[in-house]
C-alpha cells in the first residue's frame, strides 16, 4: 500500500476519534514537554554561565582554596589561601607571567546611610585597580581606591549603580559615609551601570579594599579566592603550573599529596559548569522520560482497542487483498501519527513553558537570562515521540496482522 | 475455460475436540463467463464452500483450483494478490467504510494492487458508472441507502476488473426492491459484460436469476442444474430504473 494512503488513512482514524485520541496522548505531550523544557532551560542557563565565564577572559584565572573537586562543599569555609601565598606568587621569579593579582573576600551584610539599609548582592574585598585593567569597569563618578588604600586598610568603598541609587537616590554619595557590619566607610566612587560581568552584578556591589574585608567586615586572615590575569592568553598553561608549583611550595606540600587548593582556567571552568549542566539536565530529562514510558502504554492500550473495534474493517482489507505486512504497516502508522501529534504539542507547549520561564528568569535571577529552543530538543522530541509510537504500536499492528479475514468479518 | 474447479472438496472443523464436517466431498467446476448461484438452507455448508472458493480459507480434504492453482501453490502474498486482483468480493452486510466516501470505498482495492496510480481515478469512475452511483461519488457511505451502498460494494468488487465475482447472500439485508436493482447489475455484468458471478443465497428466487444453480444440501450437492426459466431483472425494470433514478 502507497504510503500516501497510508498516512491519510491514519489521519482519518485520529480525526474521527479526536478526544480520544486527544486524551490518549496526553502523556507523551507532557514527556515531550517535560524534556523540552528541562533542555531549553538547561541550554539557557550553559549560554548564561558560558557567557560570563567568556568575561573573565581568557587569561584570567581563579585559585580556589580546597581540592576542586565539585563534591568538596567545604570550599567556603578553608582558610588556605593566605597572605604569604599572595607574596609568593607576586614574585616574578615564581610566576614570571602573572600580569595582575586580586585576592578576593566576600562577605554579606547590610549596607546602612543614615537610616536607610540596602542589602547588596555581594560586598566585594578586592582591588579596584584589577577590576577596571582586568573588566575595564571604571567608576564614573569620584575614582578608585588605590593600592595604597589597601596597605592601610583604608576604609573606603565603591558602590554599584543600584547601591548607590538605593541608599542616597538622586543626591551625591562621595565622600559620605557607609556603615557595613558596625564600620564606617567613606565613598570613594560609583560605578555606573554596568550589569552582569564575570559572576558578578556589578551594580548590586560594593568593593572595598581586600585587607579592610579581611580586617574590619569578615574578621578572617586568609581569602577566599585569587583571580589572576596572564600577561598573554597564550601563557595560561604555563601560568597554571608556575602558580600551582609555587602554591604547593608556599602550602609545603610532599609530591603525590593533594593539593589543597585549585587553579581553574576558563576552559577547565567552562568544561566543569559544561559537564555539570550535563549531568542535571540528562537526569531531569531521564524524570521526564517516564512520562513516555507511561504515554507509551497507553497509546499501545489504545491501539489494542481500535484494532479490536475494527476486526470487521481488517478482514475486510484482507479480503480485498491486503497483505499482513499492509495492515501492520497501516496501524503502525496510525501509532506514530498519535505519538507524533503528541510530540509536536508537546514541543509546543515545552518551548512555550520554557519561554515563559526565561521570562521569568530574565526578570529576578539573572538579566541577562536569554530563551533557547535548542535544535537537538526538536530533534529529540520528533525521534523519540516517533520511537515511542513505534515501539508500542507493534504489538497491536501485530495483533491486526494476523487476523484471518473469515473470523474477522463473521465478527460482529 | 474452467475458472474454478472442485474435487472431491472436504471441510471440517475441530471445536473442543468435537469434529463437525461442513463438506462432504463436493465436486463441480465452473466455466469462465457463467453465473452460477449455489443454493441452500442455512448450515448447508454454502459459506464455508465460499470460504474456500475466495481463498479466504484453506480446506481440508480434495483439491480446489482457482484459474488452475491451488492455495497451497501460492504464498501469503501471492494468495492476497489473487484475493486483489483476480476476484471481487460482494456480502451480505456489504462491509463498507462508512466514514469514508463511496470514491474511497471503491478505491480500497486498488490501495493493495500492483496497478499504477495514474490508472486509478478512471477506473473508479467506471466501476461506480457501471452500477449507476456517480452522482453519489462523494458521498460519505454512510449517508446512502442499503441498495445504494451494495451497489458501491459491486463497484469496488468490479474495481481491478476480477475474473469472478463472489456475491455472498447480496440480497439479504436489502428490500425486494433494492434487492431487484442490485439482481439487476448482477444480470448486466454478466450478460452484457459478460463477467463470472458465483452468487451465494438461500432464496430461491434470488438464485433463479442465475444460469445455474448448485443445490447444496447439508454439505453435499444435491442438485446440479441449468436454470431454464431464468428470472429476469429486467422486468421490473421499469420500477427500479425509476426508483434509480429517483434516489
Amino acid at each position: 500500500m502507497r504510503v500516501k494512503y497510508i498516512a491519510l488513512s491514519a489521519f482519518d482514524a485520529f480525526r474521527t476519534h479526536r478526544s480520544r485520541a486527544l486524551l490518549t496522548v496526553l502523556g507523551i505531550v507532557i514527556g515531550v514537554a517535560a524534556i523540552i523544557l528541562v533542555m531549553s532551560l538547561g541550554s539557557g542557563a550553559r549560554e548564561l554561565i558560558t557567557a560570563q565565564i567568556g568575561q573573565m577572559g581568557a587569561g584570567t584565572v581563579v585559585v580556589l582554596p580546597g581540592s576542586g573537586n565539585p563534591t568538596d562543599l567545604g570550599t567556603l569555609f578553608l582558610d588556605s589561601l593566605t597572605r604569604r601565598d599572595l607574596d609568593a606568587l607576586r614574585r616574578p621569579q615564581n610566576v614570571p607571567n602573572l600580569a595582575e593579582i586580586m585576592p578576593e573576600v566576600i562577605v554579606s551584610g547590610v549596607v546602612t546611610y543614615r537610616g536607610e539599609r540596602y542589602t547588596p548582592a555581594a560586598i566585594a574585598g578586592g582591588s579596584a585597580d584589577f577590576f577596571g585593567k582586568t573588566f575595564n569597569v571604571y567608576p564614573d563618578s569620584g575614582s578608585i581606591f588605590t593600592e595604597a588604600d589597601i596597605e592601610q586598610q583604608a576604609r573606603v568603598a565603591i558602590l554599584g549603580h543600584t547601591v548607590k541609587v538605593e541608599l542616597f537616590g538622586e543626591s551625591d554619595a562621595i565622600g559620605e559615609y557607609v556603615s557595613i557590619r558596625g564600620t564606617r566607610l567613606r565613598v570613594v566612587g560609583v560605578y555606573p551601570k554596568t550589569g552582569q560581568v564575570a559572576f558578578s552584578d556589578v551594580d548590586d556591589l560594593v568593593l572595598v579594599p581586600y585587607t579592610t574585608a579581611q580586617t574590619y567586615l569578615a574578621g578572617i586572615n586568609h581569602f577566599q579566592s585569587f583571580i589572576i590575569k596572564a600577561d598573554d592568553p597564550a601563557n595560561v598553561d604555563k601560568l597554571t603550573h608556575d602558580i600551582e608549583a609555587t602554591l604547593r611550595e608556599s602550602h609545603r606540600l610532599e609530591p603525590g599529596q593533594d593539593a589543597d587548593f585549585s587553579v581553574m582556567t576558563q576552559q577547565a571552568l567552562l568544561e566543569q559548569v559544561s559537564t555539570i549542566l550535563g549531568v542535571l539536565t540528562a537526569f531531569l530529562s531521564s524524570v521526564a522520560a517516564i512520562s513516555l514510558v507511561v504515554g507509551g502504554i497507553g497509546i499501545m492500550n489504545i491501539m489494542l482497542v481500535s484494532v479490536t473495534e475494527r476486526t470487521r474493517e481488517i478482514g475486510l482489507r484482507k479480503a480485498l487483498g491486503a497483505t499482513r505486512r499492509a495492515i501492520m504497516q497501516q496501524f503502525l502508522v496510525e501509532a506514530v501519527v498519535l505519538t507524533l501529534v503528541g510530540g509536536i504539542i508537546g514541543m509546543l507547549l515545552g518551548g512555550l513553558f520554557a519561554f515563559l520561564a526565561s521570562l521569568a528568569l530574565g526578570a529576578t535571577v539573572a538579566s541577562d537570562w536569554q530563551f533557547v529552543f535548542p535544535i537537538e530538543a526538536v530533534i529529540l522530541g520528533v525521534g523519540v515521540s516517533t520511537l515511542v509510537g513505534l515501539v508500542f504500536g507493534l504489538y497491536p499492528a501485530a495483533q491486526a496482522a494476523k487476523k484471518s479475514p473469515i473470523e474477522a468479518l463473521r465478527y460482529e | 475455460m474452467t475458472l474454478i474447479e472442485a474435487q472431491e472438496l472436504q471441510q471440517t472443523f475441530e471445536t473442543d475436540g468435537m469434529v463437525t464436517a461442513v463438506l462432504h466431498g463436493i465436486s463441480f467446476s465452473i466455466e469462465r463467463g457463467e453465473f452460477v448461484s449455489i443454493m441452500g438452507p442455512s448450515g448447508s455448508g454454502k459459506s464455508t464452500l465460499l470460504h474456500i472458493l475466495g481463498f479466504l480459507s484453506d480446506h481440508t480434504g480434495g483439491t480446489y483450483r482457482f484459474n488452475g492453482r491451488t492455495m497451497a501453490e501460492h504464498t501469503e502474498d501471492e494468495i492476497a494478490q489473487v484475493r486483489n486482483e483476480e476476484m471481487g468480493f460482494v456480502f451480505q452486510s456489504f462491509n463498507l467504510l462508512g466514514r469514508a466516501s463511496v470514491y474511497d470505498n471503491v478505491r480500497l482495492p486498488l490501495l493493495y494492487s500492483r496497478r499504477p496510480e495514474r490508472e486509478w481515478d478512471g477506473r473508479i469512475r467506471s466501476a461506480v458508472e457501471r452500477v449507476g452511483l456517480m452522482h453519489r461519488i462523494d458521498y460519505e457511505t454512510y449517508k446512502l441507502s442499503g441498495g445504494e451502498r451494495q451497489r458501491v460494494a459491486i463497484a469496488r468488487s468490479l474495481v481491478n476488473e476480477p475474473r469472478v465475482i463472489f456475491a455472498d447472500e447480496p440480497t439479504g439485508n436489502l428490500d425486494t426492491a433494492s434487492g431487484r436493482a442490485v439482481m439487476q447489475i448482477l444480470q448486466e455484468l454478466h450478460d452484457v459484460q459478460g463477467h463470472t458471478i458465483v452468487l451465494i443465497t438461500h432464496d430461491v428466487e434470488v438464485a433463479e436469476y442465475a444460469n445455474r444453480m448448485l443445490f447444496l444440501r447439508d454439505g453435499s450437492i444435491e442438485r446440479d442444474t441449468p436454470i431454464l426459466e431464468r428470472r429476469k431483472a429486467e422486468e421490473f425494470v421499469s420500477t427500479t430504473r425509476k426508483e434509480r433514478d429517483l434516489i
